[in-house]
């Protein structure tokens, strides 16, 4: 039975691949679409059910196949051989035998453009189409031999006389995806879009309106127009292989102009090449085949990055609309350009800002983002006695430590100190110890005490350990420590963005802050008893129930760790959440893939958002800036970012609310297993 | 300019040379009228004399200063209050407003540190003598108690077995660091007795060694003599660590930081001997961060200072009641609070200031507490200008010891007022009669 309804599902799926939609909804109205000359509509789902049965028969790649993408080649196959081809009873054979070669063919193109990340569009059933007319003979017409019901025919004719004929040719085009000559399947066609995505039927309308101009500039007319390509070219530039943007729009625009050329060469060429057929040859979808590839392929072979690139491919396999894709997008954008480091801040006890980011002194231009810190008493003064010795301020010689870990790169341990009030230009790092983090980020600490420093290059250090103790060497009036991220080891590279992970700042457990002047603050230091984690064993599970509005499912959830042993929680298929532990959190990281859909019932992700926050020490009346933790009754209760979590130190999450959303729960059900 | 100038009685007196220098302190001809903003001579009316003053914000800063000194060396530090040095309520709880723990050495103290709401695990119980009743309540409560002697830990032995499961202990432990040593409290290092209690605890499961405590000694103005104890703290952790697979979630320093009060034997004045919070911080926590764990394991490095926190902020008003000529020629002034109030002057040689102007001619005396007793001699030599009867003294830096060692004899105890943002409050009402004999009984057979 759940066979059978797979079965159906990917049927049903291979119908909305025609128009990049993957949810049954739409791809059942584009199989509506195709019933308006019953015959054909059914020689369609014949090659659809073939070529995915011989996909699945050839062992193609299950997630793949999940998709529906082998059955788009077979329904193609079906719907142009009953629009084009010479009805016999041999049509029903050669509708056999063609799907079941474009399912061959859809499996070898599938592992050859994987390589690439290249969609295969309709490339098998192009490569079957052609053999296929040729060998069986093409009708003469435009128009199938098969019968249409006759009542849509009739409402079409009247459609036919009442609206102009632009609109006509217009609404058609969209049903000609389908080789559909009429205006109803065309609208069918359109509303299937709509629903799926509004990017996507905005880009099919400008693709519509692009094509008819293009075609009319080339040819000098409409005659003949059929709108398929410029329409598929613009649904698949449009938000769908590449991110909306306005390059993406752009870029979409020059494809289906390219189309045109395409087209209306491909056009000549067959009508050459049929001058000794029954019929013409016709080109059907080669040219967005063509265009989509030669489009597509230069971007996948590009290095992505998404801070430098205007045009964004997204992952085949990433991809379910427009719409998702850009969320994806922003996820992969914030994630790239988001500071892996968990830092902590370099010293113990109270300090103060001396100077922030972007501050009034020296941290400008590449090298705003940094922090001069010192030490202050109750007065607000930085030293005892009368200040005119180093020796005389709270900071100096006070031991400076590793902000995270990291292994030193470089070290300067020979410049003098000044006297308070001096400094030098000369050498203005003064005593500095480079940490390399990875990721390509290094934190620099500056003005150490001559000779301090206890750390070499090539030594790892943990965080906290000591580098060196405080001073007042380099550009350094008064005793203070310096601290930088930066991307590369050099001295003076550009800083960047940096938030410390967590911390006290001005007496309240602050979690990702970036502390401004005058700031007070220290290490935050948690010890609790009831140490709680997420962590558990490789592949051990724990299943919810998962209500949100009236929709109610289960949801299991694993632990594991992704291919670079980062810890991390896995829902069903390969969504990842990432489990990032700081000194006092956990923080739970979506990765950039796992996509907040409506199509899609994770609980989880609406409980982590872009970052979920949980204390690793369970204290009653813990608070911190945006959530605490207290104990009712014997049990931990996490409210953090408006989602009340209830915690059990052993069976981790057991129960979840979200305020804003009363009719949402996330419930444990099965709590043998961690988690 | 017409202001009359008070009438000093003519004396002759030798010019001495070779009084220490000017870096000491304030010359005793500049009175001291005023304490926080507060005429001296008018709290005196208002509450009497003597009376003790409390600067409320002197105690909070340096409570602040020591702690940032030494937080800002170690990552996991804590200061616990030594109670026995002044365990007045409103002082202990500003302290711990400030963030401080108790340390406690009686059952007496700890009931003021549970009356105080300080949560059982932020209590260190230490001292030579607890009872079975009060250790088996401050493990209830998760206190952290050190271990003086081998009959408390047979005791405690007693005590696990009968509570049924395995108690978590500190065990004191005393080295030979100074002259004379310290061996009164805990187990020596040197002799391996140290290390035989460790071994003894953790033969059996009844007790769990989870902390070191080391109490160096009292007025301790040589730094090295910390670093030596934090040193051999560190060896001995690494030590029991190896060979015993302790492993500690605490160590505690003990007190013995030194205040800016004068010994009789020291030649310098305190304030150019007694050493700063930064020093005594980083004469320790270099040692013990080599200790064998990672900076983010560090174990919880506690101290326990009394003296050096609140010596400073409690003054002792007093009003002069005679002065005499003594057969020697020296001059003599009675005051009107004695030893009864200031038992460290035994210790202490006391500054005196007056609270009001007077000449500028410094005279050799002697200052006698007021009690009828020879031996109540507050000063036996020290310059002050010439006074008269009921001229107000000033005796500041008294608040360590001399609170809680005050004795009713013969006189009733003064007031305690604290002072802190232009308020004053009566911390500690003057004794009365009925309350000191509340508890005494006539039998009718004794009456006359």
């Amino acid at each position: 039975m759940i066979i059978l309804r797979t079965y159906l599902r990917i049927i049903i799926l291979s119908y909305g691949n025609l128009i990049f939609a993957s949810h049954p909804f739409p791809a059942l109205l584009v199989l509506t679409a195709t019933f308006f000359h019953p015959a054909v509509g059914i020689m369609g789902l014949i090659g659809n059910i073939i070529s995915n049965l011989v996909a699945k028969w050839m062992h193609a790649h299950n997630d793949v196949w999940k998709t529906g993408i082998y059955g788009v080649s077979g329904v193609l196959i079906g719907l142009a051989l009953g629009m084009y081809a010479e009805p016999s009873i041999r049509l029903w054979v050669f509708l056999i035998v063609g799907a079941a070669f474009s399912g061959v063919i859809s499996v070898m193109l599938g592992n050859i453009f994987t390589r690439f990340d290249l969609p295969i569009i309709s490339i098998p059933f192009m490569l079957v189409i052609w053999i296929l007319l040729l060998t069986i003979g093409i009708t003469k017409g435009d128009s199938t031999s098969f019968h249409a019901i006759t009542f849509l025919r009739r409402i079409d004719l009247w459609l036919f006389d009442q609206l102009p004929l632009t609109v006509f040719e217009y609404i058609k085009m969209f049903g000609s995806i389908l080789f559909q000559e009429n205006l109803l399947s065309g609208l069918l066609v359109l509303i299937a879009i709509g629903i799926y995505s509004r990017i996507s039927m905005l880009y099919g309308l400008w693709g519509g309106i692009l094509g008819m101009t293009i075609y009319s500039f080339i040819h000098g007319s409409l005659d003949g127009y059929h709108g398929l390509n410029y329409v598929l070219t613009a649904l698949a530039f449009g938000g769908f292989f590449i991110i909306h943007n306005k390059h993406g729009f752009i870029f979409a625009s020059l494809a289906i102009i390219a189309v045109g050329f395409v087209d209306l060469g491909t056009v000549e060429l067959l009508k050459a090449l049929s001058v000794n057929l029954k019929g013409e040859l016709p080109s059907l979808v080669f040219a967005f085949n063509v265009v989509t590839i030669i489009f597509l392929l230069p971007l996948k072979l590009l290095p992505s990055s998404p801070q430098t690139l205007r045009l964004n491919p997204v992952p085949l396999y990433l991809i379910k609309s427009p719409e998702t894709n850009l969320k994806w997008y922003r996820r992969w954008v914030g994630l790239n350009t988001r500071q892996r480091t968990i830092l902590t801040f370099p010293f113990n006890g109270e300090w103060a800002v001396l100077q922030g980011n972007n501050g009034e002194w020296t941290h400008k231009a590449n090298g705003q983002f940094a922090w001069d810190f010192v030490v202050k008493d109750e007065k607000g003064l930085q030293a005892q006695g009368t200040g005119l010795s180093a020796t005389d301020f709270y900071a100096f010689g006070l031991p400076v430590l590793a902000p995270a870990p990291g292994t030193i790169v470089a070290v300067e341990n020979m410049v003098i100190d000044n006297p308070p009030g001096e400094a030098t230009t000369e050498r203005n790092w003064g005593n500095y110890v480079v940490i390399n983090h990875g990721f390509s980020e290094y934190s620099e600490l500056s003005h150490f005490k001559q000779g301090s420093i206890t750390v070499f290059p090539g030594q790892i250090v943990q965080r906290g350990d000591i580098l060196g103790y405080c001073g007042n060497s380099g550009r350094s009036p008064v005793p203070h420590i310096h601290f930088q991220l930066q991307n590369t080891p050099e001295l003076g590279s550009n800083t960047i963005p940096t938030v410390f992970a967590e911390g006290l700042i001005n007496g309240n457990i602050s979690t990702n802050v970036i502390p401004e002047k005058n700031d007070r603050v220290a290490i935050l230091s948690v010890k609790s008893k009831n140490k709680f984690t997420l962590l558990g064993k490789e592949g051990s599970t724990c299943t919810y129930i998962v209500k949100k509005g009236w929709l109610k499912s289960k949801e299991t959830l694993q632990y594991g760790t992704d291919a670079y042993g980062t810890p991390a929680i896995l829902s069903g298929n390969n969504l990842l959440w990432y489990l990032i532990e700081r000194p006092s959190f956990i923080e739970i990281r979506p990765d950039f893939k796992t996509i907040p859909s409506r199509l899609f019932l994770s609980g989880f992700i609406d409980i982590v958002g872009n970052s979920l926050l949980l204390p690793k020490f369970l204290q009653d009346g813990f608070e911190w800036d945006n959530g605490r933790v207290s104990l009712n009754n014997d049990q931990w209760v996490v409210e953090t970012n408006g989602k009340v979590i209830s915690i059990d130190p052993k069976d981790g999450i057991y129960n979840v609310v979200i305020k804003s959303n009363p009719n949402f729960y996330f419930r444990i059900v099965d709590k043998k297993k961690l988690l | 300019m017409s202001e009359k100038k008070p009438y000093s009685k003519p004396t002759i007196v030798r010019h001495s040379v070779g009084v220490l220098n000017k870096f000491g302190r304030p010359p005793a001809t500049i009175p001291l009228k005023r304490i926080d903003g507060f005429n001296v001579d008018e709290l005196v009316d208002q509450y009497g004399s003597p009376l003790f003053v409390l600067s409320v914000q002197t105690l909070r800063d340096q409570y602040k200063n020591l702690n940032r000194a030494f937080k800002t060396r170690y990552p996991n530090f804590q200061i616990a209050y030594s109670y026995k040095t002044n365990y007045l309520k409103s002082v202990c709880s500003i302290l711990h407003q400030e963030g401080a723990w108790a340390e406690v050495v009686s059952g007496f103290e700890y009931d003021i540190a549970r009356d105080l709401e300080n949560p059982g695990n932020q209590i260190v119980f230490n001292g030579p003598y607890k009872t079975r009743d009060e250790l088996i309540r401050a493990f209830k409560d998760g206190a952290m108690i050190n271990i003086d002697n081998f009959d408390e830990m047979q005791l405690m032995e007693d005590i696990a077995e009968e509570m049924g499961k395995s108690l978590e202990v500190g065990i004191r432990i005393n080295m030979d660091l100074n002259d004379p040593p310290w061996h009164k409290f805990g187990f020596n290092v040197e002799s391996g007795q140290a290390f035989a209690a460790v071994k003894r605890a953790e033969a059996d499961s009844k007790l769990k060694v989870v902390g070191l405590h080391m109490h160096a000694g009292t007025y301790i103005d040589d730094v090295s003599i910390y670093s030596r104890a934090a040193q051999g703290m560190v060896n001995f952790y690494t030590a029991i660590k190896e060979q015993l697979n302790v492993t500690l979630k605490y160590w505690d320093m003990g007190g013995g930081y030194a205040s800016h009060n004068t010994l009789h034997t020291a030649y310098l004045p305190a304030e150019q001997t007694c050493p700063t919070y930064d020093q005594y911080a980083e004469s320790i926590c270099p040692f013990l961060l080599s200790g064998p764990f990672q900076a983010a394991d560090a174990p919880l490095l506690l101290i326990e200072p009394g003296r050096s926190l609140v010596d400073e902020p409690f003054s002792l008003v007093t009003s002069v009641v005679a002065q005499k000529r003594l057969p020697s020629g020296q001059r003599g002034i009675v005051l009107d609070a004695g030893m009864n109030l200031m038992s460290s002057v035994q210790w202490y040689r006391y500054n005196f200031q007056l609270a009001q102007d007077a000449g500028q001619m410094l005279e050799d005396t002697v200052v006698y507490g007021g009690l009828c007793m020879n031996i109540d001699v507050l000063q036996q030599s020290t310059s002050i200008p010439p006074v008269r009867r009921g001229d107000i003294l000033v005796i500041p830096q008294v608040g360590a010891y001399n609170i809680s060692q005050s004795w009713q004899f013969i006189y009733l105890r003064p007031s305690i007022v604290a002072i802190e943002n232009g308020k004053i409050h009566v911390i500690k009402k003057a004794e009365e009669r009925e309350y000191v004999q509340q508890f005494e009984h006539v039998p009718d057979e004794f009456k006359a």
